[in-house]
């Protein structure tokens, strides 16, 4: 996902030009905006929201961030692609249904990716772009459920080097947005990847799972981590499976479990659809793990009986 | 009270058909409760298309040239009066709304003075995509990683997200707030061509069924956001059985089009009056 910057004004990137406030650099030609071209742009982008739209979506709503950690080519954006895909085919996340979503281009763009096409044609989603800019791509997604609470979600889409990177240098210009990430999520996604946990460079995989938990684990506090097994089609040998949780439970931090795949289930004791519906029972956990820690209201210390919007917050 | 129906709709969904027979029924029947206030102002959509109905013809496409707004007016004998307003005809443009990210000056001021929407869709043209959830993949292997990008070209926005997408778009641009549903404007869904719908879903009879079943994130949307008072999802023939372009329907010819056309209720009874959609939509 490309990072978005824009104005105020709710010109985009591309046509920041036609803003009255903009303020050509050297070497642009300077182009004041005529009346004609005033047309009222819509102030989300609709691909990956950036930081301007963060701070609106937080000023005035419930908002959580679920942060995805994961190295390269794990599966973060397919696991993502998978929710929506869900969510598209009529899902919903426990109780919660879809009620609008601030970047359905950019959910769209990647559900293309996993739509049959002609010919008997579906991919992956590409590998993630990204600048080394502090804000990582996010997609924002707002859930209902039947008593009328409304949640809003942004899950973070970022490069898997920059993870690497982090895990190792946090002071690393590519470390940037994994900080950000790191200090302002509500709760995470640890990614475990059963292919290469599986694979030739597992022992390598396995080191590097580890640091990006211990990172992770620094300053967590009482954030909660869900370990998704990506590509759980694969099976993991239960040696590693088991030195693995020994080192990230040996932490005290409880991690729930979720195996997630893009394939179906072939066991015929268990539904096709098992590795699909635990991504949707996967973020449910997410939801419920951070229900009252979002927007924190400020405490009011004392209740004044004479104002009465304090008392009736209060209540 | 005034009220104004903002009317919006892909090419094709059947605007016309729609405006023809209700108008036809207006003018003609003497015992409607809603009787035109004055003639539209733009008559000649008007007119060739009662007289393609009058020959048992199908009504042309609007020609996408056709970037006028048309609006007609009715009253009831309560001087309740509703004016309709069809934002640039053809219908081309509610595509490049979505696809542009941005409204021009003649829209924005449409939307700002609408205090109620109806909105066509030709329910048995939606396609439903046939996806990863949809459509597993048994074997490991047959999913290519490396031609991923190639394919992309063709790609354009789902039908069930673009809806969603310019309904979250006119409400910003109305001033409303999905955090306070009592800002947002009534909203009726008109699922069209009901009649080719029903042929190949016997099953469903309420239109709401409909649309959950063809677009169940649009429908979700939809019924998470607007209060059950301010939305009605209603099905539509307008002309009860598909014309021919070139060859009469004998049937109208002796009959007349005023005697051809439905309309579904929330509830999902057929009703013959169309003019009862206009007292749907007119909220007190």
């Amino acid at each position: 996902m490309p990072e978005i910057t824009g104005c105020l004004h709710g010109y985009p990137a591309g046509s920041i030009g036609k803003c009255q406030f903009y303020k050509a650099g050297a070497g642009e030609p300077v182009k004041a905006a005529t009346a004609a071209e005033v047309a009222q742009l819509i102030p989300w982008a609709g691909i990956s929201l950036g930081q301007r739209d963060i701070a609106e979506l937080a000023a005035s709503r419930n908002l959580s961030v679920f942060g995805v950690i994961g190295m390269q080519n794990s599966g973060k954006t397919t696991l993502l692609t998978l929710l929506y895909c869900l969510l598209r085919q009529g899902h919903s996340i426990g109780d919660y249904q879809f009620s609008g979503s601030l970047t359905l281009p950019a959910w769209e763009t990647l559900a293309y990716y996993m739509t049959w096409k002609a010919g008997n044609y579906i991919t992956f989603p590409p590998h993630t772009p990204g600048s080394t800019g502090r804000i990582p791509g996010m997609l924002h997604l707002t859930l209902k459920n039947g008593r009328g609470h409304i949640r809003d979600i942004l899950i973070t889409d970022a490069k898997g080097e920059w993870f690497r990177d982090w895990s190792v240098n946090v002071d690393a210009e590519t470390a940037k947005s994994p900080t950000w990430i790191h200090e302002t999520s509500n709760a995470f996604v640890l990614v475990a990847d059963c292919d290469v946990l599986s694979g030739p460079d597992r022992g390598i995989a396995r080191d590097e799972l580890k640091n990006l938990f211990n990172r992770l684990k620094n300053g967590l506090g009482s954030r909660t981590v869900a370990l998704s097994w990506t590509k759980s089609d694969i099976v993991v040998r239960p040696a590693m499976k088991d030195n693995l949780m020994e080192h990230l439970q040996i932490q005290g931090i409880p991690l729930h479990q979720f195996m997630v795949s893009a394939y179906s289930q072939s066991d015929e004791h268990l539904p096709a659809d098992h590795w699909q519906q635990q991504v949707l029972d996967l973020f449910e956990y997410l939801l419920k793990e951070t229900e009252n820690k979002s927007m924190q209201l400020p405490v009011i210390g004392s209740k004044k009986p004479k104002d009465l919007f304090l008392s009736i917050r209060h209540e | 009270m005034e009220q104004n129906i903002l009317v919006l709709g892909d090419s094709g969904t059947g605007k016309t058909h729609f405006a023809v027979q209700l108008f036809g029924r207006l003018f003609k029947s003497s015992k409607a409760i809603w009787k035109p206030k004055s003639t539209p102002e733009n008559l000649e959509i008007f007119k060739s298309g009662f007289d393609k109905l009058a020959k048992g013809l199908q009504i042309d496409h609007t020609p996408s040239a056709f970037h006028q707004d048309i609006a007609f007016h009715v009253v009831n004998q309560h001087n309740a009066e509703i004016n309709f307003t069809y934002p640039d005809y053809a219908g081309e443009q509610l595509r490049n709304v979505v696809n542009n990210r941005s409204l021009n000056k003649a829209w924005q001021d449409r939307i700002t003075a609408s205090t109620s929407w109806l909105l066509f869709i030709k329910i048995n043209d939606i396609k439903q995509v046939e996806d990863i959830i949809t459509r597993g993949m048994p074997e490991y292997g047959i999913i290519s990683k490396s031609r991923a990008v190639e394919e992309q070209g063709s790609f354009q926005i789902g039908d069930q997200a673009f809806y969603t997408e310019l309904l979250q778009m006119l409400i910003r641009i109305k001033g409303a707030s999905f955090l306070m549903a009592g800002t947002l404007p009534p909203l009726t869904i008109m699922l069209t061509c009901w009649d080719e719908y029903r042929t190949a879903h016997p099953g469903i009879q309420q239109p709401a069924d409909a649309l959950k079943d063809k677009m169940p994130m649009f429908y979700s949307f939809l019924t998470g956001n607007w209060p059950q008072g301010a939305l009605n999802i209603i099905g539509l023939s307008a002309t009860e059985r598909k014309l021919d372009q070139d060859t009469p329907d004998e049937d109208y010819l002796d009959n007349g089009p005023e005697n051809y056309g439905y309309w579904i209720t929330v509830d999902g009874r057929e009703e013959k009056d169309l003019t009862g959609i206009v007292s749907l939509i007119y909220h007190e």
